[in-house]
Protein backbone atom coordinates (compact mmCIF):
# COMPACT_ATOMS: atom_id res chain seq x y z
CA UNK A 1 0.00 0.00 0.00
CA UNK A 2 2.85 2.38 0.73
CA UNK A 3 3.63 2.65 -2.99
CA UNK A 4 0.10 2.94 -4.00
CA UNK A 5 0.43 6.36 -1.21
CA UNK A 6 3.49 7.49 -2.71
CA UNK A 7 1.90 7.40 -6.45
CA UNK A 8 -0.89 9.36 -5.07
CA UNK A 9 0.91 12.07 -3.04
CA UNK A 10 3.27 12.69 -6.01
CA UNK A 11 0.30 12.76 -8.46
CA UNK A 12 -1.23 15.55 -6.23
CA UNK A 13 2.08 17.53 -5.10
CA UNK A 14 2.33 16.84 -9.03
CA UNK A 15 -0.79 19.64 -9.41
CA UNK A 16 0.82 21.83 -6.85
CA UNK A 17 -0.19 25.19 -8.79
CA UNK A 18 -4.27 23.88 -8.53
CA UNK A 19 -3.73 23.28 -4.39
CA UNK A 20 -1.79 26.82 -4.68
CA UNK A 21 -5.08 28.18 -5.73
CA UNK A 22 -7.28 26.52 -3.84
CA UNK A 23 -5.51 27.38 -0.56
CA UNK A 24 -5.48 31.16 -2.12
CA UNK A 25 -9.03 31.17 -2.09
CA UNK A 26 -9.53 29.52 1.25
CA UNK A 27 -6.79 32.11 2.48
CA UNK A 28 -9.53 35.22 0.78
CA UNK A 29 -12.31 33.29 2.88
CA UNK A 30 -10.19 33.63 6.14
CA UNK A 31 -9.35 37.12 5.36
CA UNK A 32 -13.26 38.38 4.98
CA UNK A 33 -13.22 36.88 8.71
CA UNK A 34 -15.16 33.47 7.13
CA UNK A 35 -13.00 31.02 8.76
CA UNK A 36 -15.75 27.72 8.57
CA UNK A 37 -16.29 28.48 5.03
CA UNK A 38 -12.79 28.16 4.38
CA UNK A 39 -12.54 25.33 6.33
CA UNK A 40 -15.29 24.24 4.45
CA UNK A 41 -14.03 24.42 1.27
CA UNK A 42 -10.84 22.91 2.27
CA UNK A 43 -11.49 19.82 3.63
CA UNK A 44 -14.05 19.50 0.59
CA UNK A 45 -11.10 20.06 -1.75
CA UNK A 46 -9.89 17.24 0.78
CA UNK A 47 -12.79 15.31 0.24
CA UNK A 48 -11.75 15.39 -4.06
CA UNK A 49 -8.25 14.33 -3.83
CA UNK A 50 -8.97 10.61 -4.10
CA UNK A 51 -11.19 11.14 -7.29
CA UNK A 52 -8.82 13.38 -8.78
CA UNK A 53 -5.83 11.05 -8.25
CA UNK A 54 -8.22 8.19 -9.68
CA UNK A 55 -8.93 10.24 -12.84
CA UNK A 56 -4.59 9.86 -13.30
CA UNK A 57 -4.67 6.47 -12.70
CA UNK A 58 -7.19 6.00 -15.22
CA UNK A 59 -5.58 8.52 -17.59
CA UNK A 60 -4.25 6.98 -20.92
CA UNK A 61 -6.14 3.02 -19.99
CA UNK A 62 -3.19 3.27 -17.09
CA UNK A 63 -5.22 1.22 -14.59
CA UNK A 64 -4.52 -2.15 -16.50
CA UNK A 65 -1.10 -1.76 -16.43
CA UNK A 66 -1.22 -0.36 -12.81
CA UNK A 67 -3.37 -3.73 -11.61
CA UNK A 68 -0.10 -6.20 -12.57
CA UNK A 69 1.94 -4.51 -10.13
CA UNK A 70 2.27 -6.57 -6.68
CA UNK A 71 -1.09 -5.49 -4.54
CA UNK A 72 -4.25 -6.55 -4.64
CA UNK A 73 -7.84 -4.96 -5.71
CA UNK A 74 -8.73 -4.84 -2.24
CA UNK A 75 -6.10 -3.04 -1.38
CA UNK A 76 -6.31 -0.57 -3.90
CA UNK A 77 -9.45 0.47 -2.83
CA UNK A 78 -8.60 1.03 0.93
CA UNK A 79 -5.33 2.95 -0.33
CA UNK A 80 -7.91 5.51 -2.28
CA UNK A 81 -9.75 5.43 1.10
CA UNK A 82 -7.41 6.12 3.50
CA UNK A 83 -5.91 8.30 1.21
CA UNK A 84 -8.83 10.90 1.26
CA UNK A 85 -10.06 10.49 5.25
CA UNK A 86 -6.06 10.81 5.18
CA UNK A 87 -6.23 14.01 3.71
CA UNK A 88 -9.82 15.19 4.99
CA UNK A 89 -8.41 14.47 8.76
CA UNK A 90 -5.21 16.53 7.77
CA UNK A 91 -6.54 19.83 6.01
CA UNK A 92 -9.46 19.23 8.83
CA UNK A 93 -6.42 19.46 11.64
CA UNK A 94 -4.76 22.18 9.81
CA UNK A 95 -8.01 23.71 9.51
CA UNK A 96 -8.40 23.75 13.34
CA UNK A 97 -5.09 25.11 13.93
CA UNK A 98 -5.73 28.14 11.79
CA UNK A 99 -9.15 28.52 13.70
CA UNK A 100 -7.68 28.28 16.93
CA UNK A 101 -5.13 30.89 16.47
CA UNK A 102 -7.71 32.99 14.97
CA UNK A 103 -10.25 32.52 17.75
CA UNK A 104 -6.91 33.48 20.21
CA UNK A 105 -5.79 36.58 18.57
CA UNK A 106 -9.75 37.91 18.29
CA UNK A 107 -10.05 37.56 15.03
CA UNK A 108 -12.82 34.70 15.05
CA UNK A 109 -15.27 34.63 17.80
CA UNK A 110 -16.10 31.33 19.27
CA UNK A 111 -15.33 28.85 21.72
CA UNK A 112 -12.86 26.21 20.85
CA UNK A 113 -15.10 23.72 21.43
CA UNK A 114 -18.00 25.00 19.54
CA UNK A 115 -15.05 25.51 16.41
CA UNK A 116 -13.67 22.23 16.62
CA UNK A 117 -16.91 20.23 16.56
CA UNK A 118 -17.87 22.50 13.56
CA UNK A 119 -14.45 21.39 11.98
CA UNK A 120 -15.69 17.81 12.95
CA UNK A 121 -18.92 18.23 11.29
CA UNK A 122 -17.25 19.51 8.23
CA UNK A 123 -14.59 16.66 8.38
CA UNK A 124 -17.56 14.36 8.31
CA UNK A 125 -19.55 15.48 5.24
CA UNK A 126 -16.07 15.38 3.20
CA UNK A 127 -16.27 11.82 4.17
CA UNK A 128 -19.47 10.65 3.67
CA UNK A 129 -19.49 12.89 0.30
CA UNK A 130 -16.62 10.69 -0.64
CA UNK A 131 -17.89 7.34 0.48
CA UNK A 132 -21.05 8.16 -1.59
CA UNK A 133 -19.19 8.76 -4.79
CA UNK A 134 -16.62 6.42 -4.33
CA UNK A 135 -18.20 3.26 -5.26
CA UNK A 136 -19.35 5.09 -8.65
CA UNK A 137 -16.02 5.95 -9.44
CA UNK A 138 -15.05 2.05 -9.29
CA UNK A 139 -17.88 1.28 -11.40
CA UNK A 140 -18.42 3.55 -13.98
CA UNK A 141 -14.53 5.23 -14.12
CA UNK A 142 -13.99 8.91 -13.07
CA UNK A 143 -15.69 10.84 -15.33
CA UNK A 144 -19.04 8.84 -15.42
CA UNK A 145 -18.70 7.95 -11.68
CA UNK A 146 -18.02 11.41 -10.77
CA UNK A 147 -21.70 12.55 -12.34
CA UNK A 148 -23.06 9.57 -11.32
CA UNK A 149 -22.10 9.93 -7.58
CA UNK A 150 -23.51 13.18 -7.18
CA UNK A 151 -26.55 12.73 -8.42
CA UNK A 152 -27.19 9.68 -6.17
CA UNK A 153 -26.28 12.15 -3.48
CA UNK A 154 -28.52 14.59 -4.21
CA UNK A 155 -31.10 12.09 -5.33
CA UNK A 156 -30.25 10.94 -1.26
CA UNK A 157 -30.35 14.64 -0.17
CA UNK A 158 -33.88 15.43 -1.91
CA UNK A 159 -35.44 12.01 -0.71
CA UNK A 160 -34.62 13.03 3.06
CA UNK A 161 -35.86 16.90 2.49
CA UNK A 162 -39.13 15.32 0.69
CA UNK A 163 -39.44 12.91 4.17
CA UNK A 164 -38.94 15.80 6.49
CA UNK A 165 -41.25 17.85 4.68
CA UNK A 166 -44.26 15.11 4.18
CA UNK A 167 -44.25 15.42 8.52
CA UNK A 168 -46.41 18.60 10.14
CA UNK A 169 -43.56 20.37 12.07
CA UNK A 170 -45.06 18.50 15.07
CA UNK A 171 -44.45 15.16 13.77
CA UNK A 172 -41.19 16.10 12.97
CA UNK A 173 -40.42 17.61 16.58
CA UNK A 174 -41.57 14.73 18.27
CA UNK A 175 -40.01 12.11 16.22
CA UNK A 176 -36.82 14.15 16.17
CA UNK A 177 -36.99 14.65 20.18
CA UNK A 178 -34.29 12.07 20.76
CA UNK A 179 -31.30 13.84 18.68
CA UNK A 180 -32.51 17.29 20.00
CA UNK A 181 -31.49 15.81 23.45
CA UNK A 182 -28.55 14.82 22.88
CA UNK A 183 -25.64 16.71 24.29
CA UNK A 184 -22.41 17.33 22.77
CA UNK A 185 -20.70 13.93 23.00
CA UNK A 186 -24.25 12.33 22.27
CA UNK A 187 -24.03 14.35 18.97
CA UNK A 188 -20.16 13.85 18.34
CA UNK A 189 -21.07 10.01 18.83
CA UNK A 190 -23.86 9.97 16.44
CA UNK A 191 -21.86 11.79 13.93
CA UNK A 192 -18.75 9.43 14.55
CA UNK A 193 -21.82 6.76 13.94
CA UNK A 194 -22.97 7.60 11.00
CA UNK A 195 -19.61 8.43 9.12
CA UNK A 196 -18.45 5.25 9.95
CA UNK A 197 -21.19 3.17 8.93
CA UNK A 198 -21.66 5.01 5.64
CA UNK A 199 -17.37 4.87 5.23
CA UNK A 200 -17.97 0.97 5.67
CA UNK A 201 -20.48 0.59 3.57
CA UNK A 202 -19.00 2.26 0.62
CA UNK A 203 -15.86 0.48 1.29
CA UNK A 204 -17.54 -3.29 1.25
CA UNK A 205 -19.70 -2.02 -2.04
CA UNK A 206 -16.41 -0.60 -3.60
CA UNK A 207 -14.53 -4.07 -2.95
CA UNK A 208 -16.80 -5.68 -4.59
CA UNK A 209 -17.00 -3.72 -7.38
CA UNK A 210 -13.20 -4.03 -8.11
CA UNK A 211 -13.30 -7.65 -7.55
CA UNK A 212 -15.01 -8.01 -10.75
CA UNK A 213 -13.87 -5.30 -12.85
CA UNK A 214 -11.95 -6.33 -15.98
CA UNK A 215 -9.37 -4.26 -17.59
CA UNK B 1 6.41 -20.36 -15.59
CA UNK B 2 2.66 -19.71 -17.03
CA UNK B 3 0.25 -22.14 -18.38
CA UNK B 4 -3.34 -21.14 -20.25
CA UNK B 5 -5.18 -24.30 -20.60
CA UNK B 6 -8.02 -23.77 -22.90
CA UNK B 7 -8.62 -20.13 -22.03
CA UNK B 8 -12.02 -18.23 -23.48
CA UNK B 9 -12.92 -15.23 -23.55
CA UNK B 10 -15.76 -13.36 -25.93
CA UNK B 11 -16.14 -9.92 -26.83
CA UNK B 12 -19.46 -9.93 -28.85
CA UNK B 13 -18.59 -11.82 -32.12
CA UNK B 14 -14.65 -12.06 -31.54
CA UNK B 15 -14.16 -14.96 -29.48
CA UNK B 16 -10.86 -16.27 -27.75
CA UNK B 17 -9.73 -19.78 -27.40
CA UNK B 18 -6.14 -20.55 -26.41
CA UNK B 19 -3.91 -22.33 -24.74
CA UNK B 20 -0.21 -21.57 -23.94
CA UNK B 21 2.53 -22.81 -22.19
CA UNK B 22 5.82 -20.98 -21.10
CA UNK B 23 8.29 -22.83 -19.50
CA UNK B 24 10.89 -22.22 -17.37
CA UNK B 25 13.99 -20.76 -19.49
CA UNK B 26 12.22 -20.40 -22.41
CA UNK B 27 11.22 -17.29 -24.87
CA UNK B 28 7.64 -17.66 -26.21
CA UNK B 29 6.56 -15.74 -28.58
CA UNK B 30 3.56 -14.58 -29.83
CA UNK B 31 2.63 -13.42 -33.25
CA UNK B 32 -0.60 -12.48 -34.98
CA UNK B 33 -1.97 -9.46 -37.12
CA UNK B 34 -4.04 -6.66 -35.01
CA UNK B 35 -7.22 -7.71 -33.43
CA UNK B 36 -5.83 -11.13 -33.45
CA UNK B 37 -6.25 -11.73 -29.68
CA UNK B 38 -2.42 -10.78 -28.74
CA UNK B 39 -3.63 -8.02 -26.12
CA UNK B 40 -6.85 -9.92 -24.69
CA UNK B 41 -4.00 -13.16 -24.21
CA UNK B 42 -1.87 -11.22 -22.38
CA UNK B 43 -4.77 -9.82 -20.15
CA UNK B 44 -6.46 -13.58 -18.99
CA UNK B 45 -2.68 -14.08 -18.86
CA UNK B 46 -2.15 -11.52 -16.28
CA UNK B 47 -5.57 -11.47 -14.55
CA UNK B 48 -6.91 -8.52 -15.44
CA UNK B 49 -9.58 -10.13 -17.14
CA UNK B 50 -11.69 -13.17 -16.10
CA UNK B 51 -11.82 -16.01 -18.80
CA UNK B 52 -15.40 -17.27 -19.58
CA UNK B 53 -13.87 -20.40 -19.90
CA UNK B 54 -10.58 -22.14 -19.33
CA UNK B 55 -7.75 -22.02 -16.73
CA UNK B 56 -4.69 -19.57 -16.56
CA UNK B 57 -1.57 -21.02 -13.75
CA UNK B 58 1.13 -18.88 -12.90
CA UNK B 59 3.91 -19.86 -11.24
CA UNK B 60 1.48 -23.19 -10.10
CA UNK B 61 -1.17 -20.99 -8.88
CA UNK B 62 -4.59 -19.97 -10.01
CA UNK B 63 -3.98 -16.32 -11.97
CA UNK B 64 -6.65 -15.11 -9.23
CA UNK B 65 -5.14 -16.62 -6.65
CA UNK B 66 -1.26 -14.74 -7.08
CA UNK B 67 0.03 -12.94 -3.36
CA UNK B 68 1.87 -9.98 -3.78
CA UNK B 69 5.18 -11.64 -3.78
CA UNK B 70 3.97 -13.73 -6.57
CA UNK B 71 3.37 -10.69 -8.84
CA UNK B 72 6.46 -9.20 -8.05
CA UNK B 73 8.04 -11.99 -9.84
CA UNK B 74 6.11 -10.45 -12.82
CA UNK B 75 7.23 -8.32 -15.23
CA UNK B 76 5.13 -6.50 -17.43
CA UNK B 77 4.61 -4.23 -20.46
CA UNK B 78 1.37 -3.89 -21.99
CA UNK B 79 1.09 -2.16 -25.87
CA UNK B 80 -1.77 0.14 -24.68
CA UNK B 81 -1.26 0.87 -20.87
CA UNK B 82 1.63 2.26 -18.90
CA UNK B 83 2.78 4.10 -15.73
CA UNK B 84 0.47 7.87 -15.31
CA UNK B 85 1.43 10.62 -18.22
CA UNK B 86 1.50 12.75 -14.76
CA UNK B 87 4.30 11.06 -12.84
CA UNK B 88 7.87 11.67 -13.99
CA UNK B 89 10.95 9.02 -13.60
CA UNK B 90 12.08 9.43 -10.19
CA UNK B 91 8.26 9.21 -9.10
CA UNK B 92 8.33 5.48 -10.14
CA UNK B 93 11.58 4.73 -8.95
CA UNK B 94 10.22 6.08 -5.49
CA UNK B 95 6.41 4.28 -5.96
CA UNK B 96 8.56 0.68 -7.13
CA UNK B 97 11.00 1.18 -4.25
CA UNK B 98 7.87 1.09 -1.85
CA UNK B 99 6.13 -1.75 -3.75
CA UNK B 100 8.89 -4.46 -5.34
CA UNK B 101 11.12 -5.43 -2.34
CA UNK B 102 13.71 -6.39 -4.75
CA UNK B 103 13.74 -3.07 -7.11
CA UNK B 104 16.96 -2.24 -7.97
CA UNK B 105 16.56 1.88 -7.82
CA UNK B 106 20.42 2.03 -9.03
CA UNK B 107 20.42 0.02 -12.07
CA UNK B 108 16.36 1.39 -12.65
CA UNK B 109 17.63 4.98 -12.53
CA UNK B 110 21.05 4.39 -14.53
CA UNK B 111 19.21 2.16 -17.53
CA UNK B 112 16.71 5.44 -17.81
CA UNK B 113 20.06 7.84 -18.05
CA UNK B 114 21.41 5.50 -20.72
CA UNK B 115 18.55 5.59 -22.77
CA UNK B 116 18.10 9.49 -22.27
CA UNK B 117 15.38 9.30 -20.03
CA UNK B 118 15.24 12.74 -18.27
CA UNK B 119 14.47 12.11 -14.60
CA UNK B 120 12.52 15.41 -13.95
CA UNK B 121 9.93 15.33 -17.15
CA UNK B 122 6.27 14.53 -16.82
CA UNK B 123 5.72 11.25 -18.95
CA UNK B 124 2.88 12.53 -20.73
CA UNK B 125 5.68 15.14 -23.10
CA UNK B 126 7.71 11.70 -23.79
CA UNK B 127 7.88 10.12 -27.17
CA UNK B 128 6.44 6.67 -27.68
CA UNK B 129 9.99 5.56 -28.18
CA UNK B 130 10.58 6.94 -24.86
CA UNK B 131 7.48 5.53 -23.36
CA UNK B 132 8.70 2.14 -24.52
CA UNK B 133 11.85 2.30 -22.87
CA UNK B 134 10.53 3.33 -19.43
CA UNK B 135 8.04 0.29 -19.52
CA UNK B 136 10.97 -2.00 -20.34
CA UNK B 137 13.22 -0.65 -17.60
CA UNK B 138 10.42 -0.79 -15.14
CA UNK B 139 9.81 -4.53 -15.98
CA UNK B 140 13.23 -5.51 -15.92
CA UNK B 141 14.62 -4.22 -12.58
CA UNK B 142 12.65 -5.78 -9.74
CA UNK B 143 14.31 -9.01 -10.33
CA UNK B 144 11.34 -10.62 -12.47
CA UNK B 145 11.20 -14.62 -12.74
CA UNK B 146 8.75 -14.38 -15.81
CA UNK B 147 8.37 -11.54 -18.49
CA UNK B 148 5.35 -10.56 -19.99
CA UNK B 149 5.74 -8.33 -22.68
CA UNK B 150 2.87 -6.78 -25.10
CA UNK B 151 4.79 -5.21 -27.70
CA UNK B 152 7.94 -4.25 -25.75
CA UNK B 153 9.46 -2.68 -28.92
CA UNK B 154 6.40 -0.81 -30.36
CA UNK B 155 7.23 2.68 -31.56
CA UNK B 156 11.08 1.95 -31.48
CA UNK B 157 13.73 2.49 -34.89
CA UNK B 158 15.73 -0.16 -35.95
CA UNK B 159 18.52 0.70 -33.41
CA UNK B 160 16.80 0.95 -30.67
CA UNK B 161 14.89 -2.03 -31.48
CA UNK B 162 18.10 -3.79 -31.81
CA UNK B 163 19.41 -2.10 -28.54
CA UNK B 164 16.58 -3.23 -26.50
CA UNK B 165 16.62 -7.26 -27.46
CA UNK B 166 20.10 -7.01 -26.59
CA UNK B 167 18.77 -5.77 -22.91
CA UNK B 168 16.39 -8.32 -22.69
CA UNK B 169 18.94 -10.69 -24.14
CA UNK B 170 21.30 -9.68 -21.34
CA UNK B 171 18.74 -9.97 -18.90
CA UNK B 172 17.70 -13.75 -19.43
CA UNK B 173 21.14 -14.71 -19.56
CA UNK B 174 21.63 -13.59 -16.21
CA UNK B 175 19.26 -16.64 -14.55
CA UNK B 176 18.75 -19.68 -16.61
CA UNK B 177 14.88 -19.69 -15.15
CA UNK B 178 13.54 -16.92 -16.30
CA UNK B 179 11.36 -17.35 -18.74
CA UNK B 180 9.62 -14.61 -21.39
CA UNK B 181 6.16 -14.50 -23.62
CA UNK B 182 6.36 -11.67 -25.82
CA UNK B 183 4.78 -10.46 -28.83
CA UNK B 184 5.57 -8.00 -31.27
CA UNK B 185 4.20 -7.79 -34.90
CA UNK B 186 7.74 -7.41 -36.08
CA UNK B 187 8.37 -11.18 -36.61
CA UNK B 188 12.51 -10.26 -37.47
CA UNK B 189 12.51 -9.21 -33.52
CA UNK B 190 11.00 -12.54 -32.52
CA UNK B 191 12.86 -14.61 -34.76
CA UNK B 192 15.83 -13.09 -33.13
CA UNK B 193 14.59 -13.76 -29.59
CA UNK B 194 12.29 -16.42 -29.24
CA UNK B 195 12.64 -20.70 -28.80
CA UNK B 196 9.13 -20.94 -30.14
CA UNK B 197 6.46 -19.09 -32.03
CA UNK B 198 2.71 -19.37 -31.46
CA UNK B 199 0.56 -17.88 -34.38
CA UNK B 200 -2.49 -16.64 -33.14
CA UNK B 201 -5.32 -15.43 -35.80
CA UNK B 202 -9.16 -14.16 -35.19
CA UNK B 203 -8.42 -15.42 -31.32
CA UNK B 204 -7.13 -19.05 -31.90
CA UNK B 205 -3.46 -20.44 -31.90
CA UNK B 206 -3.51 -21.57 -35.59
CA UNK B 207 0.23 -22.58 -35.23
CA UNK B 208 2.82 -23.40 -32.42
CA UNK B 209 6.46 -24.11 -33.37
CA UNK B 210 10.11 -23.97 -32.13
CA UNK B 211 11.97 -21.37 -33.76
CA UNK B 212 14.72 -23.16 -35.25
CA UNK B 213 12.08 -25.77 -36.74
CA UNK B 214 10.50 -23.11 -38.29
CA UNK B 215 13.39 -21.41 -39.71
CA UNK B 216 14.84 -24.40 -40.65
CA UNK B 217 12.32 -27.18 -42.12
CA UNK B 218 9.48 -24.51 -43.11
CA UNK B 219 8.87 -23.60 -46.45
CA UNK B 220 6.77 -21.64 -49.05
CA UNK B 221 6.09 -24.41 -51.91
CA UNK B 222 5.23 -21.96 -55.51
CA UNK B 223 3.15 -24.90 -57.43
CA UNK B 224 0.61 -24.06 -60.87
CA UNK B 225 -2.40 -26.50 -60.40
CA UNK B 226 -1.05 -29.62 -62.59
CA UNK B 227 1.92 -29.18 -60.07
CA UNK B 228 0.14 -29.43 -57.07
CA UNK B 229 -2.11 -32.37 -58.11
CA UNK B 230 1.02 -34.24 -58.37
CA UNK B 231 2.72 -33.11 -54.63
CA UNK B 232 2.78 -36.09 -52.01
CA UNK B 233 0.13 -33.76 -49.44
CA UNK B 234 1.78 -35.49 -46.48
CA UNK B 235 3.99 -32.51 -45.11
CA UNK B 236 1.30 -29.98 -46.72
CA UNK B 237 -0.28 -27.49 -43.93
CA UNK B 238 -1.95 -24.30 -45.63
CA UNK B 239 -2.07 -23.37 -49.23
CA UNK B 240 -3.50 -20.07 -50.75
CA UNK B 241 -4.25 -20.02 -54.42
CA UNK B 242 -2.36 -17.31 -55.95
CA UNK B 243 -2.73 -16.04 -59.75
CA UNK B 244 0.04 -18.56 -60.66
CA UNK B 245 -1.50 -21.15 -58.83
CA UNK B 246 -1.12 -21.77 -54.92
CA UNK B 247 1.31 -21.14 -52.77
CA UNK B 248 1.98 -23.65 -50.28
CA UNK B 249 3.20 -23.78 -47.06
CA UNK B 250 5.26 -27.25 -45.85
CA UNK B 251 7.04 -28.32 -42.69
CA UNK B 252 9.17 -30.53 -44.28
CA UNK B 253 10.83 -28.08 -47.03
CA UNK B 254 13.92 -30.44 -48.01
CA UNK B 255 11.67 -33.11 -48.49
CA UNK B 256 10.07 -31.29 -51.82
CA UNK B 257 13.14 -29.86 -52.28
CA UNK B 258 14.92 -33.00 -53.15
CA UNK B 259 11.95 -35.03 -54.50
CA UNK B 260 10.44 -32.21 -56.35
CA UNK B 261 13.61 -30.31 -58.59
CA UNK B 262 11.35 -28.76 -60.83
CA UNK B 263 9.51 -26.52 -58.53
CA UNK B 264 9.67 -23.91 -56.57
CA UNK B 265 10.57 -24.01 -52.36
CA UNK B 266 11.27 -20.66 -50.82
CA UNK B 267 12.84 -20.58 -47.28
CA UNK B 268 9.99 -18.91 -45.80
CA UNK B 269 10.57 -16.13 -43.17
CA UNK B 270 7.93 -15.93 -40.34
CA UNK B 271 6.26 -13.06 -42.45
CA UNK B 272 5.28 -15.72 -45.23
CA UNK B 273 4.06 -18.16 -42.81
CA UNK B 274 2.09 -15.31 -41.03
CA UNK B 275 0.86 -14.33 -44.64
CA UNK B 276 0.33 -18.15 -45.84
CA UNK B 277 -1.46 -18.84 -42.63
CA UNK B 278 -3.48 -16.21 -42.18
CA UNK B 279 -4.89 -15.19 -45.81
CA UNK B 280 -5.03 -19.50 -46.60
CA UNK B 281 -7.14 -22.42 -46.15
CA UNK B 282 -5.71 -25.47 -43.64
CA UNK B 283 -5.12 -28.63 -46.13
Amino acid sequence: MRGLLVKDVKLVYGQKRFWVIVLAIALLFMAQGDVMLAAGYMVMMAGMLGITTFSYDEYNNGMAFLFTMPFSRRVYVLEKYLFTVGGVALLTAVCAAVGVLFARSGLLEMETAELLASLLGIGAVGVVFAALVFPFLFRYGAERGRLVGVAFGVACALLLHFLVRLQSPGEFYEKTAWLQALDGRGILLLLASVTASVLLLSVFFSILIMEKKEF
Amino acid sequence: MLEMTGVQKRYGTFLLDCSITVEKGRIVGLIGANGAGKSTTFKAALGLIAPDAGEVRVFGKQVAALDARDRERIGVVLADSGFSDYLCVRDIADMMEKLYQDFDRGTFLMRCREYGLPERKKIREFSTGMRAKLKLAAAMTHGADLLILDEPTAGLDVVAREEMLGILQDYLGEREDRAVLISSHISGDLEKLCDEIYLIHEGRILLRERTDRLLDSYGCIKVDEEQRRSLDASHLLWQKRERFGYSILTDARRFYQENYPGIVVEKGSIDDIILLVEKGERI
